[in-house]
């Protein structure tokens, strides 16, 4: 699905410059589960960013499915995220004025569907995510819950090839993290998708495939999970 | 066709959500565009009522002192009184529809400030930046127009209350003619007994016009940096701020 080779993002700020990611290599094969260690400031936003087509690298290359996302034109780079990959945030990101069904139609609005299949969809996606009978409410009349799975359902709406979640867990308790999990884990087995997701949470990043470790801009492997020390209050 | 009858129904359910949600704003935004529009409906009646009330005063001064020299300097005197009365008018009204317009921006720009997550959550979601500025160009169209047309509505009324509480003026003309005697001694014309102008505040279709077309104008600036500040967000925001 990836193939990254050399990248690094350089960030200005002032006079001195930062290096977010200080040369990334890795592939990441279709379906496959990786999660993303690592303690804070060393890049694993960066990284995410750069894989959903939201940042360009400073240099090195970037292969999506073979194309280069760092070569590509803002048009085409947009149309790779709104068709092939669906983004879940830490803070959820609903948008707090649109009930839960609008906000997972937003995610259809650039791709060319007539009204009947739009809706369709919607409640295919909020029905896997176990919130039909809350299509009509505000985010703010969600539990924190219940709002992630509206921000699972719109990532997974548009049936995408990649989900990329930062910290989708970090602001939930165990219980709902749990169920966050078991939910996400059944979804990306059921459609096969590819699913990088970045935690601080160990228990949450033992149930992937493989798990990468961020430090200082580089992306290590060791081969087994890491357990504790990383873990964030 | 109906791609574009599509996009346009969400469109339309993401403004009609918002407005719901975020009234407060849209409202503060929308009366400031419409005390603007009001003031120069109602600010242009009053001058050019005072106008008309100043005329008909000369007309009987001009009639009353036909063969008085003192007239001629009279006339003029007033003449230019109202004609800057008028200009002020014009001046104030103008300086007020500016401010409001300056206020709509600055309402507009300080209400996509506030959402720069969102804008960054529709880049993510894979929306090209010139249908994020179509969303808030909608949106502020919306605002201006509702603003504009309660401008209208409002310029209208309080020419309305101006007429009805103002002044008529009652002219004396033989008192005038007392105080200014001609060179001549007492003055020749007796006096007419006084002459009675009824103060009136007349909307010209031109005004309403004009202060239309300033107002949508406004709303259209004010739309237009907003939604160009909101297509120039950077969409990795959506990740990185919070609050
Ligand atoms: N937009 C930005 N401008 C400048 N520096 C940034 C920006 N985003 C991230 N950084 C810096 O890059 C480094 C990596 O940040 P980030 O990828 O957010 O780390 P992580 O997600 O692992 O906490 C940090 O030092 C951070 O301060
Ligand atoms: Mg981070």
């Amino acid at each position: 699905m990836y193939k990254l080779t050399g990248v690094t993002r350089t960030y200005r700020k002032g006079g001195k410059t930062v290096d977010a990611l200080a040369g990334v290599d890795v592939v990441i094969g279709d379906r496959e589960w990786l999660a993303i260690q690592g303690p804070t400031g060393h890049g694993k936003t960066t990284l995410l960013q750069l894989l959903g087509g939201l940042d360009r690298p400073t240099s090195g290359t970037i292969l999506f499915d073979g194309k280069n996302l760092g070569e590509m034109t803002e048009a085409e780079i947009t149309r790779v995220r709104a068709t092939s990959i669906g983004f879940i945030f830490q803070t959820f990101n609903l948008i707090p004025t649109l009930p839960a069904a609008v906000n997972v139609e937003l995610a259809l609005a650039p791709l060319r569907l007539d009204a009947a299949e739009r809706r369709a969809q919607v409640a295919r996606a909020l029905d896997a995510v176990g919130l039909t009978d809350r299509a009509g409410h505000l985010p703010a009349e969600l539990s924190g819950g219940q709002q992630q799975r509206v921000g699972i359902a719109r990532a997974l709406v548009k049936d995408p090839a990649v989900l990329l979640a930062d910290e989708p867990t970090g602001n939930l308790d165990e219980t709902t993290r749990d169920e966050i999990i078991d939910l996400l884990a059944q979804l990306v087995r059921d459609r096969g998708l590819t699913l990088v997701m970045v935690t601080h949470d160990s228990t949450v990043a033992a149930r992937a495939e493989r798990i990468g470790q961020m430090r200082d801009g580089r992306l290590l492997f060791d081969g087994a999970p890491v357990t504790g020390g990383d873990r964030q209050p | 066709m109906s791609r574009l009858r599509q996009d346009r129904t969400l469109r339309l359910t993401y403004l009609r959500h918002e407005l719901r949600h975020r009234w407060w704003q849209a409202l503060a935004t929308g009366a400031g565009l419409a005390v603007g529009v009001a003031l120069v409906i109602t600010v242009s009646a009053a001058a050019s009522g005072t106008r008309a009330a100043q005329n008909r005063v000369l007309d009987s001064l001009d009639h009353a002192a036909s063969s008085n020299a003192a007239a001629g300097t009279v006339d003029d005197a007033v003449a230019t009184a109202s004609g800057l009365a008028a200009h002020l008018g014009i001046w104030v009204a103008a300086a007020a529809l500016i401010a409001s317009v300056a206020v709509a921006t600055l309402l507009t720009l300080a209400s996509v400030a506030r959402r720069v997550r969102e804008f960054g959550t529709l880049k993510a979601l894979g929306w090209p930046a010139r249908r994020i500025t179509a969303q808030v160009l909608t949106e502020t169209a919306a605002i201006g127009v509702a603003g504009t047309l309660a401008g209208v509505a409002l310029g209208y009324a309080g020419a309305a209350i101006l007429a009805a509480i103002g002044p008529t003026l009652t002219v004396n003309v033989t008192g005038f003619a007392d105080a200014v005697p001609g060179p001549g001694g007492p003055p020749k014309t007796p006096g007419h007994g006084p002459v009675a102008v009824h103060f009136s505040a007349p909307i010209s279709p031109g005004i309403v016009a004009l202060a239309v077309g300033l107002g949508l104008l406004g709303a259209l600036l004010a739309g237009a940096l907003g939604a160009w500040r909101a297509a120039r967000l950077d969409p990795a925001t959506a990740l990185s701020r919070v609050g």
